[in-house]
């Protein structure tokens, strides 16, 4: 027996290839077995491609599916791997480019004692020593960190910005004390962290083009921390919730597309580096982080539609 | 007067609907028999539903499976694990505490 819809065999191929590699043959080959199961069970005097559409109405969107099945409680060691994983490679990059950052700036101080600081340029070994001694230092953070979360060896790990899937109550308390720590960097702290130190001089990097977008992020956090407090307080699944995750979502994107097509994004001390290199420099450092945002957008973006396809499915239900 | 919202009572048999799957399970049986006896039993459930389900209980262990091929086309059954035993009897136990409690306070409101 073989699928005769194209609206079918379509199905399949979206969930192939949204399923990773190792798990997509035997879930695409699970699912037609469903599918068959209904158009044998219910097609009777019905043209087969029609029964198999209507199977496919009983299987929701494929989408949908391949979110819940990722989100499941028990595909624990695969998914807890991919949240350590994805948080792993975002402190990981951040903390080497801000260090590549100060390295460049040519700060004389750490702007973090222990953790965040300027990397040596000699020896070539101990430039590459202190580029690993970050990641490995980031690696045990994040390893520290999902142990003490209990997330380790457990479901999901850590909320992560994509996730059409509600939270629970836990996630959502760990959302607030993630968004009281980035309140905390984005604001009283954010000229002492994004700085270069030399001397007794410090000279915030981040470009005021950027800094100006600082309200927008707040409100877009300020969203995000609304949606947390729905969820302590026993809303998970309302359609103000979820209306809510899709807004965060959305304001996510438009902050990172403003802050992708900003002119400036830092600004090195053009006092230490002549302001012909340190020009060159921030405007290099400038379109690598544009790529970022917008990349970073995109992928938002994908996320903002699941979060609408999961309002709606909400509403219909 | 509104009469219940309909979505409340769906909550509810949503939040037995694992237990009452693990019963169906005794005996192998493949998606879209359970679909089809869940409804049976009350529980109207998609198979859009319930796979993420039975693939979460399959990789816990709580439910074990095998490919029929004998027949036109391969076939998933399912059935209950030695483990998902274990599990249904502490679901059940859970089950008979939360309906005790609402029944208590349900008999406080009612005498």
């Amino acid at each position: 027996m073989t699928l005769k819809s194209p609206e079918a065999r379509a199905y399949l191929e979206r969930l192939r290839d949204l399923l990773p590699a190792r798990e997509a043959g035997r879930v695409v080959t699970e699912v037609e077995s469903l599918i068959f199961d209904r158009v044998e069970a219910e097609g009777a005097g019905v043209l087969q491609e029609e029964a198999e559409r209507r199977a496919l109405a009983h299987l929701g969107s494929p989408d949908v599916l391949v979110d819940t099945l990722a989100e499941a409680p028990l595909q624990v060691g695969w998914s807890s791997r991919r949240a350590f994983t994805r948080w792993f490679s975002v402190l990981a990059a951040g903390h080497l480019l801000f260090s590549i950052l100060l390295t460049v700036g040519q700060a004389e101080h750490a702007a973090v004692p222990g953790l965040l600081g300027p990397l040596p340029l000699a020896p070539w070994w101990g430039t590459v020593s202190a580029a690993l001694g970050i990641v490995l230092l980031d690696a045990g953070l994040m390893f520290v960190l999902f142990t003490l979360l209990g997330a380790w060896g457990r479901r999901g790990g850590l909320p992560l910005p994509g996730r059409a899937r509600g939270w629970t109550r836990v996630e959502a308390l760990r959302t607030l004390v993630l968004l009281a720590l980035l309140a905390l960097i984005a604001h009283p702290l954010r000229d002492e962290i994004f700085a270069v130190r030399r001397g007794a001089t410090a000279t915030p990097f981040l470009a005021p083009d950027l800094v100006a977008l600082l309200p927008w992020l707040d409100v877009v956090l300020g969203l995000v921390a609304l949606r947390a407090l729905l969820v302590l307080s026993g809303k998970a699944d309302a359609p103000l919730t979820h209306a809510i995750d899709m807004l965060a979502g959305l304001g996510g994107v438009l902050v990172l597309v403003l802050a992708a097509t900003r002119h400036e994004i830092v600004r090195l001390p053009a006092a230490v580096l002549g302001q012909e290199v340190a020009g060159v420099l921030a405007s290099i450092i400038t379109r690598v982080l544009m790529l970022v945002f917008v990349a970073a957008a995109l992928l938002l973006a994908v996320a903002v539609i699941k979060r609408l396809a999961r309002l709606r499915q909400v509403l219909a239900a | 007067m509104p009469g219940l919202d309909p979505h409340v009572e769906a909550e509810l048999r949503r939040g037995v609907l694992q237990l009452v799957a693990l019963c169906l399970l005794e005996a192998p049986r493949y998606g879209y028999d359970l679909v089809r006896l869940l409804a049976q039993a009350g529980f109207e459930v998609e198979e859009g539903t319930l796979y993420p389900i039975l693939r979460r209980l399959e990789q816990q262990g709580t439910l074990a499976s095998s490919w029929d091929t004998g027949g036109a086309r391969p076939r998933k059954y399912y059935r209950l694990s030695p483990d998902g035993r274990r599990q249904r009897a502490e679901l059940a136990l859970a089950w008979r505490r939360v309906r005790d409690a609402t029944d208590a306070a349900l008999t406080e409101v009612s005498s």
